[in-house]
């Protein structure tokens, strides 16, 4: 037990765990791509992804990514949900996709794999900035991109509320329904619209075009 | 279904250890590095060696990991972020509350972690082969055109972003937004790394070591992108042959 603690309290075991976590992302990326399920991101990431806009998922993904690897190393926690969730999640699977390896992410080993790959370079790039580059020198611009990031989550909920207006009559009424009731009980809006419209696609669903 | 099930297990139990693992050492940081979020550190250390607020933190954010599985089969950020850190924790406090002898050991958090993250991750999954075809094919019909909205919404904030953080960021911005626009056919991923461009060089002077490989990294990245997508063949025709053709006129 101890001998286990010591080893998972090294500084250099960061690598095991970033290597563990993409593993597990991009498992989920697989899960979302062949089953529609278990997309351990933010919706947006996922529909970049599923609507084939490889190249925006791979550049706003990376951003993150970019910003987080280059602040977590400073401040001693990798921010996961930009690094690891977006970055990795949205941004290595759309380059993945982008260089027409989507069949890497399909593959159920291949995508734990190369997960487990991603990883730990990711850990191992922290690690090395953490060791090598100097006291007082920085990259900035992390916190404008975290900014647009709060910005566009409160952008969503209108998105979709004028989606489901625009998708049907019964669709844009109960979307409309929840995202009103998720406001008056001071809840994120875009959850209330969301549930609104998967209720009303029970009982009025659109035909596929024939 | 018996194929998600497994592969769930696999997922959550792999990344439920990495999750328990970080979350741990997030209060050792910044001795050793940590991988988690500062608002969950924070969210932790509210809850600490308390088990039933863990457990009530933890499972309100899994009800909203649930609904939204259902609803677009994807789980947002909550459960790597609050779920699994926070019920890991409240397990691990049921029995021993002294915080320094389980939740900040990080090997401990790693076995519950893997636990808790199959067991839910396998939950989750399930629950959508309940919903039916027609309902999941409405949800993909309008989240699509909501999806193309939000692209030029992104365009544009990150624009915004650039220009409202002075003259490097917005020139910065505006150019690689742009070149970035017309290679991959959105500015978001060339003002991300515009801004950033900008910031370092703002922060560290234009003759900085880091500025200089920012530079070079921004020149080398973009040339790259425009090679392999075939943009310079393009970028010619549009001139010359245009041009060309109205001489001819």
């Amino acid at each position: 037990m101890e001998k286990l603690k010591n080893l998972f309290m090294k500084d250099w075991f960061f690598v095991a765990i970033t290597a563990l976590i993409c593993a597990g992302i991009m498992g989920s990326v697989h899960m979302y791509m062949v089953y529609n399920t278990g997309y351990m991101n933010v919706i947006a990431g996922g529909q970049l992804l599923k609507t084939g806009d490889y190249a925006t998922a791979a550049g706003f993904g990376g951003g993150f990514l970019i910003a987080r690897i280059l602040e977590g190393p400073l401040v001693g926690i990798l921010d996961i949900g930009g690094s690891l969730m977006m970055g990795v999640g949205a941004g290595v699977a759309g380059i993945i996709y982008q260089m027409n390896l989507g069949w890497m992410i399909e593959n159920f080993a291949m995508s734990l794999i190369l997960g487990a790959v991603v990883g730990a370079v990711i850990g191992l790039v922290v690690m090395g900035i953490r060791t090598f580059v100097p006291k007082g020198v920085q990259a900035g611009g992390s916190d404008i991109m975290m900014g647009v990031g709060h910005q566009l989550s409160s952008w969503l909920g209108p998105l979709f509320l004028i989606a489901a207006l625009g998708a049907s009559i019964p669709i844009g009424i109960c979307g409309a329904i929840g995202g009103a009731a998720a406001y008056k009980m001071d809840k994120n809006i875009v959850g209330g619209i969301i549930l609104g419209m998967f209720i009303a696609a029970f009982f009025w669903p659109i035909a596929p075009a024939a | 279904m018996a194929v998600i099930v497994i592969q769930s297990i696999i997922i959550g139990a792999i990344v439920g250890a990495g999750i328990g693992a970080g979350a741990a050492r997030m209060f050792h940081a910044p001795k050793i590095q940590a991988a988690g979020a500062f608002r969950t550190l924070g969210e932790m250390n509210a809850c600490l060696g308390d088990p039933i607020s863990h457990f009530s933190f933890g499972f309100s954010f899994l009800l909203n990991c649930a609904v939204n599985n259902l609803a677009t089969g994807t789980l947002d950020q909550d459960l790597l972020h609050r779920v699994i850190p926070n019920i890991s924790a409240g397990i691990l406090t049921l029995r021993n509350k002294k915080v320094e002898e389980t939740v900040y050991d990080p090997f401990k958090m790693a076995a519950v972690g893997a636990v808790v993250g199959a067991i839910v991750y396998t939950l989750l999954n399930m629950s959508v082969s309940f919903v039916p075809d027609s309902v999941s094919y409405t949800m993909t019909q309008i989240f699509t055109p909501a999806i193309k909205n939000m692209l030029l919404v992104m365009d544009i904030l990150y624009l915004l972003a650039a220009l409202e953080n002075g003259k490097l960021t917005g020139i910065w911005g505006i150019v690689l937004g742009s070149v970035s626009y017309l290679v991959v056919g959105s500015a978001t991923p060339g003002l991300i790394l515009g801004i950033l461009t900008g910031k370092t060089i703002e922060t560290n002077g234009v003759k900085s070591k880091i500025s200089i490989v920012f530079i070079v990294m921004m020149v080398v990245i973009w040339i790259l992108i425009a090679y392999f997508r075939g943009f310079f063949p393009k970028l010619a025709s549009a001139f010359v042959i245009s041009a060309l053709s109205g001489v001819a006129k």
